[in-house]
């Protein structure tokens, strides 16, 4: 069976002298476990390509780690932007066959965003990836429209990757504790979960799939806990909403949804209850966060027929991002 | 079989005029549904009686709407939540054998609140405590909250976490700029709510309150809040090494808390909670009179669950956490 998965991660070296800072302290102070990720995420070439033939992996759509360009002045998202899709460009050039690339993009500065998307995409990129808000603006706010716009047109998924939430929820919510402590609970134990959910949520109430009704979204985890609020949105019609269709209906039509580390059978059973069917669901690892032996064995255990199984191994993803 | 429902509301004379005002506001603007709710919510006698034999509901514990007392002043809450208690006093008593109280309490002030639990537990014969989330922004692992704790201890019942709004600053960054209505519905009944009384308990496991009063049990609604998808993710995240906690992160949720219905009647969440927790710690509830009897029961007629389990699932289990 033919693997592909979607939520991969690396970096370029010179991301770690910027928003990757923190790993880098990490790996310098703490060493160990940090070190490996900063290598791992550095290397798209044989030593990957070596882990992925090792966990049974076919091909890996690559994304700029977290948190990605998103929190950066414009100017200087622009230029790591564009060294980071360069850097892609050419690991993905070497081996096509095994990986594929979707483009960072400066979010924060949309036009150049929607033009480094559309270079990226005629030269075979996959789509995008956004780590959540840009310094507490989400992308239902109109000045992002125009990436949206031209994810919309080239017909090119974008990957909504988590970020922590705006600092008035992080200190609300999360503080109080050790800083380790709050660091992981409005992280990746909880609140980039729920962050990124309240995002998805944010860009539906906004009127975001109105105005581009083609756009497609991809989420990770098992789709960030909307699953288990799926029935909950009927308490919010479209005639409080003032939207052309219901919270359901986008999230049933304009968002796909894929494992990252959530290998968990009650959750995936929850999603592909309320999906009502498995078109929407895709493998991913999320590499070298989570393992990619771990994520291959519950893609085994799945309770679902071999033909379903075959479409969330590769199928849906083949045809989302056009493999 | 017997059926005992446990997220049930009820207005006591005034508090729709008081710290309800802003409920009974967004009530009328619904029209004619908004007017019935605020009907059923005030009428705790003969009336609702009817509608529970017409719904195959044989008990209601109840307890004082949201958004209760919790967002007053501390002088305040000590006086409603005696009058309160007071009134659910007498509407027990009508009823014995149909109604059952949870205590409103004053949180603002843990003292008089612990001391107005313990009255109207030991001398009104209520069943446990039902706490509306933060008080003005503080939650409940703050220690200046627990003497409520210890006293839930002693007196050895639960308290019922019920969701509230999220404080200021959370709906202005997560929920802001959309018109009111959509806000409003985002950060309350529609999402913001359920992870408001998700985070709430995340924080109160986090702050060791479990560890300082093990026997502690907490129940929450709406099929668990969201935390049964999440409850592997955090268990593998927060190792105890990280939390300084006793025991793993999901243990806590498998041995501290109890589950209900909350009007969330959907087969795949309650599916989620069913393998994660097991059938023990979910109890039915219809969370009247937002949700409908009739189809909170037709709900757990068809849970695919054992009939062992359903008898455990709609009284058993209340039975025994709530010693009825």
């Amino acid at each position: 069976m033919r693997t592909i998965t979607l939520e991969e991660h690396y970096a370029m070296p010179g991301f770690f002298d910027g928003p990757g800072r923190e790993l880098k302290h990490r790996a310098e102070t703490v060493g160990g476990r940090y070190a490996n990720l900063i290598e791992r995420l550095c290397d798209i070439g044989a030593k990957r390509l070596a882990e992925m033939d090792a966990a049974g992996i076919d091909m890996q759509v690559l994304s700029l780690t977290s948190p990605g360009v998103e929190q950066l002045e414009a100017a200087e998202a622009i230029a790591l932007a564009r060294e980071a899709n360069d850097y892609l460009a050419e690991a993905v050039q070497k081996n096509p066959a095994r990986f594929a690339g979707l483009a960072t993009v400066p979010t924060s500065a949309p036009g150049n965003a929607a033009q480094e998307l559309e270079r990226r995409v005629r030269a075979g990129f996959k789509g995008a990836v956004i780590n959540g808000h840009n310094r507490g603006r989400y992308l239902d706010d109109l000045f992002y429209s125009p990436i949206l716009e031209c994810a919309e047109k080239l017909a090119v998924p974008i990957y909504l990757h988590p970020t922590p939430p705006p600092k008035p929820v992080l200190d609300t919510y999360y503080g109080g504790f050790n800083p380790m402590l709050t660091e992981m609970l409005a992280g990746g134990a909880w609140g980039w979960h729920i962050e990124t959910a309240v995002h998805v949520i944010r860009l539906i109430s906004g009127g975001v799939f109105d105005r581009f009704p083609r756009l497609q979204i991809v989420v990770g985890h098992m789709g960030e806990g909307l699953p288990f609020m799926f029935q909950r949105f009927d308490i919010m019609p479209p005639a409080v909403t003032k939207l052309k269709r219901t919270y359901k209906d986008y999230l049933r039509e304009n968002v796909h949804y894929t494992f990252s580390g959530f290998n968990f059978p009650p959750s995936f059973l929850d999603l592909l209850l309320e999906l009502g069917g498995v078109d929407r669901i895709m493998f991913s690892a999320d590499h070298p966060y989570q393992s990619m032996q771990w994520a291959r064995a519950f893609l085994e255990q799945i309770p679902v027929s071999a033909a379903d199984k075959e479409r969330i191994a590769h199928g849906n993803a083949e045809k989302l991002f056009k493999l | 079989m017997r059926t005992v429902t446990v997220e049930e509301h009820f207005a006591s004379p005034g508090f729709l005029d008081g710290a309800g005002r802003q409920l009974k506001e967004g009530l009328l603007r619904t029209g004619a549904r908004g007017l019935k709710i605020i009907e059923q919510l005030s009428e705790v006698g003969d009336k609702r009686v009817a509608e529970m034999d017409a719904g195959g509901i044989d008990v209601q514990i109840l307890s004082l709407n949201a958004p209760g007392l919790e967002q007053l002043e501390a002088a305040e809450q000590i006086t409603l939540a005696r009058d309160s208690n007071e009134f659910l006093h007498g509407v027990v008593k009508a009823h014995p054998k149909r109604f059952h109280g949870f205590a409103a309490l004053p949180v603002a002030a843990p003292d008089k609140a612990a001391a107005e639990f313990e009255r109207a537990v030991r001398e009104l014969g209520f069943k446990g405590a039902l706490i509306n989330g933060h008080t003005r922004g503080r939650y409940l692992d703050d220690k200046f909250f627990w003497p409520i704790f210890e006293c839930a201890t002693a007196l050895n019942v639960p308290i019922y976490l019920h969701p509230t709004v999220p404080p200021k600053a959370v709906i202005e960054a997560s929920y802001g700029g959309f018109a009111p209505p959509v806000t409003a519905m985002l950060a309350g009944a529609g999402w913001g709510w359920h992870i408001e009384t998700a985070v709430h308990l995340i924080r109160v496991i986090l702050g060791g309150v479990f560890d300082r009063f093990p026997q502690l049990q907490i129940v929450i609604g709406h099929l668990g809040e969201g935390l049964p998808f999440m409850l592997p993710r955090l268990d593998r995240n927060m190792a105890k090494e990280m939390t300084k906690l006793e025991r793993p992160f999901a243990a806590y949720l498998r041995q501290n808390v109890h589950y209900t219905f909350g009007g969330f009647n959907f087969p795949a969440t309650f599916l989620d909670l069913l393998l994660e927790v097991g059938v023990e710690r979910i109890m039915f509830s219809v969370d009247y009179p937002y949700g409908s009897m009739a189809a909170a029961r037709a709900f757990l007629e068809q849970l695919p669950v054992s009939a062992a389990d359903r008898e455990r699932i709609a009284h058993i289990n209340a039975e025994k956490l709530f010693g009825l």
